[in-house]
């Protein structure tokens, strides 16, 4: 996964010097370096991994726009409209959530920063609405279940 | 065969680069710059080295406007003081300098030999095209996994912020290896190799700070000295007036250091560009 804003795939990894800036200023040091297994045209490119840290953009915890792309100096990662930002989607595996297990967890619920990606049904058992979901990953991140229930995928994701 | 060793004007060097090592680390911690050496954002202004922006202007086949002040400051302090980044701040190349003096006795005999000289560094170049080269033909990350300092620094910066030794690691160590292996005498990575230190070079082309040697002086012509040439880590013959070769000096100032009847100079503007500066003074004095 990309950070927010991040231009269309085979851009980035053209448009990206590789500078490690984005890595800096994340306020929640949630961007990571790909390595080789992200492919040896991405290596050194940025990437988000929610189970390490997740984008806090949508929560209000980074500045009024998001920092990484205000600082990239080569607009590999650009400033979009909040509304225009989506940096995955999260597949649910109801398998392994603790709620569909007959225990009582709606922290996806809880913590997920936009209204009506995720509803707790009558019987307090969560549902996923992709089309809603922007991908930050928050969700992975408070995931209780041990393997998580939630794993972020870059399908769906708005590229510039 | 003079064999590379540690003089004082080495350490001085070497502290420059952990200063700036340190400085590199500490200023996200206190928030006025960002970045590495590739690129750096101090606020206001940013700066972008110009191997990573050579590179990216070239695979993505457009002129980035943002870029282009940046590059022309960062291009005009190189055309001015040529390559005194590589001597004085690159971490890698200080390294292999100090790899070198440790492991120099054990590596072949006769490397020391001036056969080299004729070469004139030019292999260098053809290495230079074919990484831009590939940046304009393939989606290829590998141009930037080689410019050394933005890989070192990249390594730090990761290390500081998440604890983790990403891939760059595996680049510095076979930087390393491959000066290991190699047959040529000095940085040989840094003479025959890295693609940011060639670009470096080939921009110097004013290059204010250069040593020259006093003829006068020089025991050359009696006793087959050479000791400059020998030491140079980039291999410059620096006896003879070779103005292209000179545009390869790093200022590391080892042919200064070392020269046994002191006929070095490091001469800060030569005659030429001093003359320059003169008749543009004179001229616009006398208009």
């Amino acid at each position: 996964m990309r950070p927010p804003g991040a231009v269309n795939e085979e851009y980035f990894n053209r448009l990206c010097v590789r500078c490690g800036i984005c890595l800096e200023v994340c306020p929640t040091k949630a961007i990571l370096l790909a390595d080789f297994n992200d492919g040896i045209e991405a290596v050194d490119t940025p990437k988000i991994d929610p189970t390490v840290g997740p984008c806090e953009f949508f929560r209000g915890r980074c500045e009024e726009v998001m920092r990484c792309s205000k600082f990239c100096p080569t607009g590999a990662l650009q400033l979009v409209n909040k509304e225009e930002v989506k940096i995955g989607t999260v597949e649910f595996n109801p398998e392994r959530c603790l709620a569909y297990m007959g225990k009582e967890c709606v922290v996806c619920d809880e913590m997920c920063p936009v209204s009506e990606a995720i509803t707790i049904t009558d019987d307090l058992k969560p549902v996923f609405h992709g089309e809603k979901c922007v991908g930050c990953g928050i969700c992975v991140y408070y995931c209780l279940a041990e393997p998580k229930a939630l794993t972020l995928r870059p399908n769906g994701a708005k590229r510039v | 065969m003079v064999r590379m060793k540690i003089d004082k004007i080495d350490a001085i060097r070497a502290i420059t680069a952990s200063l700036a090592v340190l400085f590199f680390t500490a200023a996200p911690i206190l928030g006025f710059m960002y970045g590495t050496t590739c690129a750096a954002n101090f606020g206001n202004f940013t700066l972008i080295s110009p191997l990573e922006l050579v590179l990216v202007s070239l695979s993505t086949k457009t002129m980035l406007v943002s870029l282009i002040v940046p590059g022309l400051v960062v291009a005009l302090i190189i055309v001015f003081f040529g390559s005194f980044f590589c001597g004085w701040i690159c971490p890698v190349g200080i390294l292999l300098e100090y790899s070198h003096a440790i492991t120099e006795r054990k590596r072949m005999k006769g490397v020391g030999s001036l056969d080299w000289i004729g070469w004139k560094n030019r292999e260098k170049y053809a290495i230079l095209l074919a990484v831009l080269a590939s940046s304009l033909l393939f989606d290829f990350a590998a141009p930037y996994l080689f410019s050394p300092p933005g890989v070192f620094y990249r390594t730090i910066l990761y290390f500081t912020l998440h604890g983790y030794i990403g891939a760059d690691l595996m680049i510095i160590l076979l930087i390393f290896i491959l000066d290991l292996f190699a047959v040529h005498y000095g940085r040989t990575w840094c003479n025959t190799l890295c693609p940011l230190g060639t670009l470096i070079n080939s921009l110097s082309i004013i290059n204010l700070v250069k040593p020259k040697v006093d003829q006068r002086k020089c025991i050359d012509f009696d006793l087959n000295c050479l000791n400059c040439e020998r030491i140079c880590p980039m291999r410059i013959p620096i006896t003879r007036f070779d103005k292209w070769a000179m545009m390869d000096c790093n200022k590391c100032m080892k042919c200064w250091a070392n020269c046994p009847v002191k006929a070095i100079k490091m001469e800060v503007f030569d005659r030429r560009f001093s003359e320059i500066i003169n008749r543009v003074i004179l001229r616009s004095f006398s208009s």
